[in-house]
């Protein structure tokens, strides 16, 4: 009588065993996988939340997904896609960066946009809120705004004292008003926490309820390539 | 239990079908009336506005019911089988589909936590007990595997997610309907 004994073959194959998980794990945990999926999950339930007017930010919020790899599986994010609120400080900085830059020989800068929208906030400014005098009857807006502009950029010690003056007096209205401008037209606070927390629980559901079947499926992927199948 | 008296699952109208069967089924409970769940007596639902997929939520919700369900279709690789199985008076493909929605509930106005949390309880609840959800089965929405609710926001803005997993079942009519055998239409001859 001769006695076979199969116990290599099962040793063998629990020794591959822990690197066919991980590597089924690394598969079923591929950003490429995901993506898609995350987006469009993203993309449904911003759709649920969002009031009628609200509607045009859902493409600016799914458009900051990013789905990557990170560690042993992979990493998805949303974030607020919201420029931030820019302070009398920062334009005078962007200021000063420019002019050197300008001065150094260099076209229009990083900061030319800023600066741009910064000009077109204070004509805006002159246009719609300023109480103009009988100084400003022969100035065009454009000329005004670009005066009072010079005044909130340009720092006290540069300036005459009635300048000075005159740029205490209008400061607090400036300041109020590119603050207005800049904030108008966009969700508050609240509402951009509520969207990120949405989506993050629906993409925390999602991924706790199809990455097991992946995972099964990826095993059996690789089972059937080894030639593993379980027979019936 | 009450069957349903919109379509069964439709290969052809999936989502309609679906959202219409459950739109059926959800509103007979949300009404802001008392109704037996299982062998459990007199429960009372909240009364809520229902929504489905992209549809907006009345504004401002609290002058409104000031609950809003808005039952969303997730994302996912619906894993699909098939079994051929008699349907229609003839051998068809009956397809398996396993599902998942999010529904997401709202509350604003006073009492709003309250309300919110009553309504994501009452939600998970009916659908985890299998007298009240074998209407769905008998339609095709099978198998209801819902989540416990979670809390996503719960200051002035109440928001919470229960998330329900499912397997549609419904024939892909594909064969028409059998010719009647031999032995039949000598029968009926006979007759």
């Amino acid at each position: 009588m001769k006695v076979e004994s199969n116990l290599q073959g099962v040793i063998d194959r629990l020794k591959r065993r822990p690197r066919d998980i991980r590597q089924a794990m690394a598969r079923a945990l591929s950003p490429v996988e995901w993506d898609a999926q995350l987006r469009m999950e993203a993309k449904r339930t911003l759709w649920a939340l969002v009031k009628q007017p609200e509607w045009h930010f859902v493409d600016p919020f799914v458009h900051t997904i990013m789905v990557a790899p990170f560690l042993n599986g992979f990493l998805a994010r949303m974030s607020n896609p919201m420029p931030p609120v820019l302070t009398v400080e920062d334009f005078m900085m962007a200021r000063g960066l420019q002019t050197r830059a300008l001065s150094q020989g260099s076209g229009p800068t990083l900061f030319s946009d800023f600066l741009n929208q910064f000009d077109q906030m204070m004509t805006d400014w002159v246009a719609t809120e300023k109480r103009k005098d009988k100084r400003d009857w022969d100035k065009t807006d454009e000329d005004i705004g670009h005066f009072v502009g010079y005044l909130l950029l340009t720092s006290d010690s540069k300036l005459s004292d009635k300048e000075r003056n005159a740029k205490a007096k209008l400061l607090p209205h400036l300041v109020d008003y590119l603050t207005r401008r800049q904030t108008e037209k966009r969700l508050n606070a609240e509402t951009i926490n509520v969207w990120l927390l949405a989506v993050l629980a629906a993409w925390s559901a999602l991924v706790r309820r199809e990455f097991p079947d992946r995972l099964r499926a990826h095993l059996g992927a690789q089972r059937s390539e080894l030639g593993l199948e379980d027979k019936p | 239990m009450t069957p349903l008296t919109k379509p069964a699952v439709d290969a052809n109208a999936l989502e309609t079908t679906v959202l219409n069967l459950w739109c059926e089924f959800l509103t007979r409970y949300f009404d802001g009336q008392p109704h037996d769940i299982g062998a459990t007596k007199a429960v009372t639902f909240p009364k809520v506005e229902l929504q489905f997929q992209q549809s907006t939520v009345s504004q401002p919700l609290d002058q409104a019911s000031g609950v809003a369900i808005t039952m969303v279709w997730s994302e996912g690789d619906r894993h699909r089988w098939t079994a051929w199985w008699p349907s229609a008076g003839t051998r068809q493909e009956i397809c398996y589909e396993r599902v998942a929605w999010n529904f997401w509930v709202r509350s604003s106005g006073g009492n709003a936590r309250a309300n919110g949390r009553l309504a994501s309880d009452r939600l998970s609840g009916l659908l985890g007990n299998r007298a009240e959800t074998h209407a769905l089965g008998q339609k095709g929405i099978c198998r209801l595997k819902p989540a416990t609710p979670r809390a996503i926001q719960d200051t002035d803005y109440v928001l919470r997610l229960v998330t329900v997993a499912a397997t549609l079942r419904y024939p892909i009519l594909s064969q028409k309907k059998a010719s009647k055998s031999k032995q039949e239409q000598t029968s009926e001859n006979e007759n």
